[in-house]
């Protein structure tokens, strides 16, 4: 009887036990304030955890906001948000770059960077018409250093990567941190796929992508901004490059140390910059959703991005390829984030030159 | 009447006697008042500024202060803006010396003046002095430094003597033609922009969509640059550091366009000029074409036989066509290795792996090495007869 309650104990203390070490989204967090020299990139995973992409000093931050509540998305709206934060920090508009802006997905609270003229980095919060400091000192975080220290001896210099000096885009997708970056030193494209939680090991895949522009000339390019889609049940990673061409890859090829292609499916025409991408769907059907420096905003269905399979031997012709549409009143739109799949948050350069904080909605395309 | 030379009457003496006590009763109430307004401006005064690295990064407010405004010493009830805005700025708290210390999100800005409140009242106000306009900055150089580039240029180098204002260079810098127009669309509007860490180096690029054969951009607009033609690239000076000074000057660098460099560089073609043993006389390499500045000073190491790094000193010199690597020991006789990491570029983005961009319809050797090697020996000095 003593043996069988002992053995009883030992289960249920094994139960325990395993349940204990089960990783969780915060596992090798750390409390502290942490070195954080700039805000690139934002991007939400999961249970409220913000990351922050830093481009100066070659890391990504893990913070733990402990901003987890559900609730229910409501339409942001704030007119010269910009003049708002300037007099915020006490300074003047053109003191401050609103470098980046993520919506929380659970509690769909909105959360901006800002950088000062003199390099400060700032992680703001809006509620409501209320803007508040998010304090990164003391906080529950872990980080991940992206540049490996180049070797000192001259046997290990193989496989070093590229030494990502900016940060372009950072994303989240089943339980890996994506990171693209751009090297203000080598034309070359970057993107790492970083196990999250961070462990001390580097558990990460990184990848050298090059485009092949209408099936003949293949170049190193280096990627802008990227979004992750499913269709039809398979994983795509959407990226969009520097000089402009949208590239997808099926998720599986994403294979570390291999050297992958991406198919061309359209061309975003002359003199344009891809800013930021979002995937939305509407009822069975699921979008693109892109800003650009020089055009408005543009939508694609995703069928047409996946269906599409002629690049690799057929010039794509004016910014055909697959057919966007550009979405009315949706001119220098600035930064954009989901807040559902109904509603983008936008932040947005007016005519006369205001900066507003607005949700667009499906009525809005 | 009173005049000149006359005796004075009592009744005249009565007048002067009156005159003179109003006028010393008014001097006093004059000096009452002028003692009192100016003891309230002493007391706004007081509110002072804390500075750190040349940067104002917090406002001292002395505690009586507050308490005469009605306040708690703890200054929970102040609040810190920019003079004659509406909005409170967001900030820290704390307490020293007898001060309230309030410390804003980022530094304070030169040239504004700040208000301290409390109960919609102002209790006074700072203002942060502008720099010494003797410190503004300047564009120290240009890469690439030769006058003569590519057709298919892909990058220059903005190096300032002081950290510049991010995001706006395309406002401030511009490629004129030979007639002085502005080439539209010539470089990338990226952003961020590429800066180094210390922010003193931006890296910008020209529209590799237009240098790329056959993208949309390419076939459109054509390459940004033509070949023959003389271009100026111009600074503008109402460029601002992040200390809010403009440029002492605008800059100008004038060049001309040459042939399109579609060939990876290659280290066997490298000329090396091998000095002798028991001096720390340079190695110089020379490249035979200029390669990128920033890369070339982080690509290249001297390895011994031993595999052991030479320490030393790498300096670009003749336009970016060759470097001079100084030793900080004498070098000793033996073999050594000129180690390149592939990831070096010409002007034009060529690597020595692949070049820019890469005609796959054209068979070539595809390379994937990380380093090229080279190898040198250092021999005794020859000693004459």
């Amino acid at each position: 009887m003593k043996k069988t309650l002992a053995f009883l104990v030992a289960g249920i203390a094994g139960i325990f036990f395993v349940a204990a070490i089960k990783p969780t989204t915060t596992t090798g967090f750390v409390n502290g304030t942490p070195e954080i020299k700039s805000i690139s990139s934002l991007a939400f995973g999961p249970d409220g955890i913000l990351f922050i992409g830093d481009s100066k000093s070659a890391s990504v931050f893990a913070i733990n906001t402990k901003d987890a509540k559900k609730n229910k998305a409501g339409a942001v709206e704030m007119k010269n948000i910009d003049k708002k934060i300037a007099a915020a920090l006490g300074t003047e508009v053109a003191n401050i770059t609103i470098t980046d802006m993520a919506v929380n997905p659970v509690s769909k609270a909105l959360y901006l960077s800002v950088q000062h003229a003199d390099g400060t980095p700032v992680l703001l919060k809006v509620n409501g018409d209320q803007i508040s400091s998010f304090s990164l000192k003391d906080v529950n975080y872990s980080s991940v250093v992206l540049n490996n220290a180049p070797a000192e001896d001259a046997k290990d210099q193989r496989g070093r990567p590229l030494r990502i000096s900016t940060i372009s885009d950072l994303g989240y997708a089943d339980g890996k941190l994506l990171v693209s970056g751009l090297s203000n030193h080598e034309f070359s494209s970057s993107f790492k796929s970083i196990s999250f939680p961070f462990t001390d090991k580097q558990d990460e895949a990184t990848l050298e992508i090059y485009h092949a522009a209408h099936g003949r000339y293949e170049t190193a390019a280096p990627i802008k901004t990227f979004t992750t889609t499913e269709v039809n049940g398979k994983k795509y990673l959407v990226a969009s490059y520097t000089c402009t061409p949208l590239v997808l890859f099926p998720m599986d090829q994403l294979k570390p140390g291999t050297h992958v292609k991406g198919r061309t499916v359209a061309e975003m025409g002359a003199g344009n910059t891809p800013i930021d991408m979002i995937s939305l769907n509407k009822g069975s059907e699921s979008f693109l959703v892109m800003a650009n420096t020089a055009r408005s905003v543009s939508k694609v269905d995703y069928k047409n991005i996946a269906s599409f399979e002629g690049t690799l031997t057929e010039p794509v012709k004016g910014t055909a390829g697959v057919n966007f549409t550009l979405m009315p009143d949706m001119n220098k739109v600035l930064q954009m984030d989901k807040l559902d799949d109904a509603q983008v948050v936008v932040l947005q350069q007016k005519a006369n030159g205001d900066v507003d904080l607005w949700t667009a909605n499906d009525k809005n395309w | 009447m009173l005049t000149y030379g006359q005796p004075m009457t009592r009744t005249g003496n009565f007048s002067i006697y009156f005159i003179i006590r109003l006028y010393l009763l008014y001097s006093l109430i004059f000096f009452a008042c002028t003692f009192l307004a100016s003891c309230k401006q002493n007391k706004q005064e007081k509110v002072s500024l804390v500075w750190s690295n040349d940067k104002a990064v917090a406002i001292a407010i002395p505690e009586d202060l507050l308490e005469t405004a009605g306040a708690s010493a703890d200054g929970k009830m102040l609040q810190v803006r920019v003079a004659k805005g509406e909005e409170a700025m967001l900030g820290d708290l704390s307490s020293k010396n007898g001060h309230v210390i309030f410390t804003p999100l980022v530094s304070l800005t030169r040239g504004l003046l700040y208000e301290v409140v409390v109960n919609n009242k102002v209790i006074g106000t700072v203002k942060v002095p502008l720099a010494d306009a003797a410190d503004a900055p300047v564009v120290l150089n240009v890469y690439p430094s030769s006058d003569t580039l590519p057709e298919n240029l892909l990058k220059i180098y903005l190096r300032f003597s002081t950290p510049m204002r991010e995001g706006e260079s395309l406002q401030h810098v511009a490629l004129l033609d030979q007639n002085s127009d502005t080439v539209k669309n010539v470089f990338l509007d990226l952003q961020p922009e590429l800066w180094n860490k210390e922010r003193t180096v931006l890296t910008m690029w020209l529209d590799p969509g237009r240098i790329k054969r056959d993208l949309i951009p390419n076939q459109k607009l054509g390459n940004p640059l033509q070949k023959g033609k003389q271009y100026t690239l111009a600074v503008a000076n109402n460029w601002k550091d992040n200390r809010g000074l403009s440029l002492k000057e605008p800059f100008t660098k004038k060049f001309l366009v040459g042939t399109r460099d579609e060939l990876s560089p290659d280290p066997k073609d490298w000329q090396l000029k091998i000095p002798s043993a028991k001096t720390n006389a340079a190695l110089v390499i020379s490249f035979g074409e200029p390669l990128d500045k920033f890369l070339l000073d982080e690509t290249i190491r001297i390895i011994q036989e031993d595999n052991a790094g030479v320490a030393g000193r790498i300096e670009v010199t003749n336009q970016e066509r060759e470097i001079l690597f100084t030793p900080v020991d004498n070098w000793k006789p033996g073999k050594y290795r000129l180690v390149v990491q592939s990831i070096l570029e010409d002007l034009a983005g060529n690597n020595l792996n692949r070049p820019f961009d890469r005609d796959t319809k054209v068979k070539t050797v595809k390379t994937d090495k990380p380093i090229y090697e080279r190898t040198f020996e250092i021999k005794q000095p020859v000693s004459l007869p």
